[in-house]
């Protein structure tokens, strides 16, 4: 075979073939081929195919292959199918699987998409359970507040009940407290000290009487035969407005109510007397 | 020359050749294990091949998942009386390696990285264990090595490089004519030197 340095002057059929495979190296090639047979050029064409057999094989990226197959796949079924359905590759002369008919697949799809609905549904209950489930904890949260509160009035109003009881009580004395002589702090103050012996209960109300300075308190003295009793202690008001006392501890013979203002916790009366009632005070 | 293959050979070949078309089949019927089978069966040579053109491993892969994609959406349009399913693959790498190429403008690129192939190591374990295509490459090597220099300069300038006859020319300062003729040869020479390979393939 020499190596001419010059085209020939009438190329053959075969040579534009040939050259035509090379410049173009597609599977249809043009009138030439045609010309020249199609098992010529099938045999030229695969001979230029197999010079890619001179390059080395090269080993692509690990992950090549899954990315080609996940940019092939669909991303999900729809109603009116995929593009690129994909479905499963056979062997030539491996055995054919069972046909699965096509009542069938409707029915799966069918049973699917009930599935599918009927977990829908599910998940909405879930939802519309969960909203229920929240708004009766609420429901339940205000009922205790209200119940609380509902506690608080029926302790008021049995209290109510109890002084309505005592003060209407066949045994019940009245004794009109008043500010006691030269005492111009208190001039305008005073009391009423109900005691229902029969009911083992007493009652005091007071106005008019001012906030006790730092380190001092009013105090109630119940005055028997044989002892001066401290029966209460408290502030006054600012507003001067009235304050209610009671208590269950009832002495015996009670003879005399004094309040008096101390200072500390003494066991008798040491302090200026603020407001007095004795017997020849009662009211009834 | 060597002499040609026993019948044995030659009737596994095409034994293969009838999977290749078979799984292009499938592959026309939405079989993506088809796709992923003649990518275990043609990844490494087909890598190669754009490895070869591109000079650059990147590229080479990108080209190769266009490749197996236009696979998978022109299927249909694999005709098996113009060529058998490896020329095809081939054509069609080959094809997207050399837009590539010309696109990117990395045609000095090229011939650097081919002169580094050679002593590039990547060895693909599909190329390992494949007989068939370790054979043909052996065969093919030697045959690109019976001939002369020039004729394989300007055969491996046209498939590699994606060069026409004009530029060949150009690039090398031989006559357009001259180029044509070292062309002729080569191929002339390769299709009788391989004609077992390339009868296994009709």
């Amino acid at each position: 075979m020499t190596d001419s340095h010059h085209p020939p002057d009438q190329p053959t059929p075969e040579d534009r073939l040939v050259l035509d495979l090379v410049e173009e190296l597609e599977p249809r090639t043009g009138a030439a081929a045609e010309g020249s047979g199609e098992r010529l050029r099938r045999e030229y064409l695969e001979t230029l195919g197999m010079l890619a057999y001179a390059a080395e094989p090269a080993a692509p990226s690990a992950g090549l292959k899954r990315r080609i197959l996940a940019s092939i796949s669909p991303p999900a079924p729809s109603a009116t199918g995929g593009e690129l359905p994909t479905a499963s590759f056979r062997p030539p002369g491996a055995a054919a699987p069972a046909r699965t008919p096509a009542w069938a697949l409707a029915l799966a799809a069918a049973l699917a998409l009930a599935l599918v609905g009927f977990s829908g549904w599910q998940f909405v209950q879930l939802v519309g359970q969960g909203k229920e489930i929240a708004r009766l904890t609420a429901d339940l949260e205000a009922l205790a507040g209200e119940r609380a509160d509902l506690a608080q009035m029926r302790a008021r109003l049995a209290e109510s009940r109890a002084r309505v009881a005592m003060l209407a009580s066949p045994g019940a004395e009245y004794c009109l407290l008043k500010p006691a002589v030269g005492d111009e702090a208190a001039a305008d103050a005073w009391g009423v000290f109900v005691v229902a012996s029969d009911r083992g209960r007493w009652f005091l109300r007071v106005a008019g009487l001012a906030p006790c300075a730092q380190g001092r308190t009013y105090r109630l003295w119940l005055v028997t035969d044989e002892a001066v009793v401290h029966a209460a202690t408290f502030d006054g008001h600012p507003d001067a407005a009235s304050i209610e006392l009671t208590d269950d501890e009832v002495p015996r013979d009670i003879r005399a109510v004094a309040i008096t203002l101390e200072s500390g916790e003494p066991a008798g009366p040491t302090g200026p007397r603020v407001l007095y009632a004795d017997r020849a005070m009662r009211l009834l | 020359m060597e002499p040609a293959k026993p019948a044995k050979d030659r009737s596994r070949a095409r034994a293969r050749n009838r999977e290749d078309a078979a799984l292009v089949q499938a592959v026309v019927e939405g079989a993506s294990d088809a796709l992923a089978a003649l990518y275990d069966r043609y990844s490494g040579m087909l890598m190669g091949l754009a490895y070869r053109v591109l000079g650059d491993a990147a590229d080479a892969e990108e080209v190769l998942q266009e490749a197996f994609f236009q696979v998978w959406n022109q299927a249909d349009r694999y005709d098996p009386s113009r060529s058998s399913v490896s020329t095809w693959l081939v054509l069609i790498t080959r094809s997207r390696a050399i837009d590539r190429l010309r696109s990117r403008r990395v045609a000095e690129r090229t011939i650097g990285a081919a002169q580094k192939e050679n002593a590039t190591t990547h060895t693909s374990p599909e190329g390992v264990r494949d007989v068939f295509k370790q054979e043909r490459r052996r065969r093919l090597l030697q045959e690109m090595g019976n001939l002369p220099p020039e004729q394989r300069q300007v055969l491996e300038m046209a498939f590699f490089e994606g060069m026409t006859q004009s530029e060949i020319a150009d690039k090398t300062s031989i006559p357009l004519g001259t180029v044509k003729t070292r062309t002729l040869l080569a191929v002339k020479k390769l299709r009788k030197a391989l004609q077992d390979e390339v009868e296994e393939l009709l």
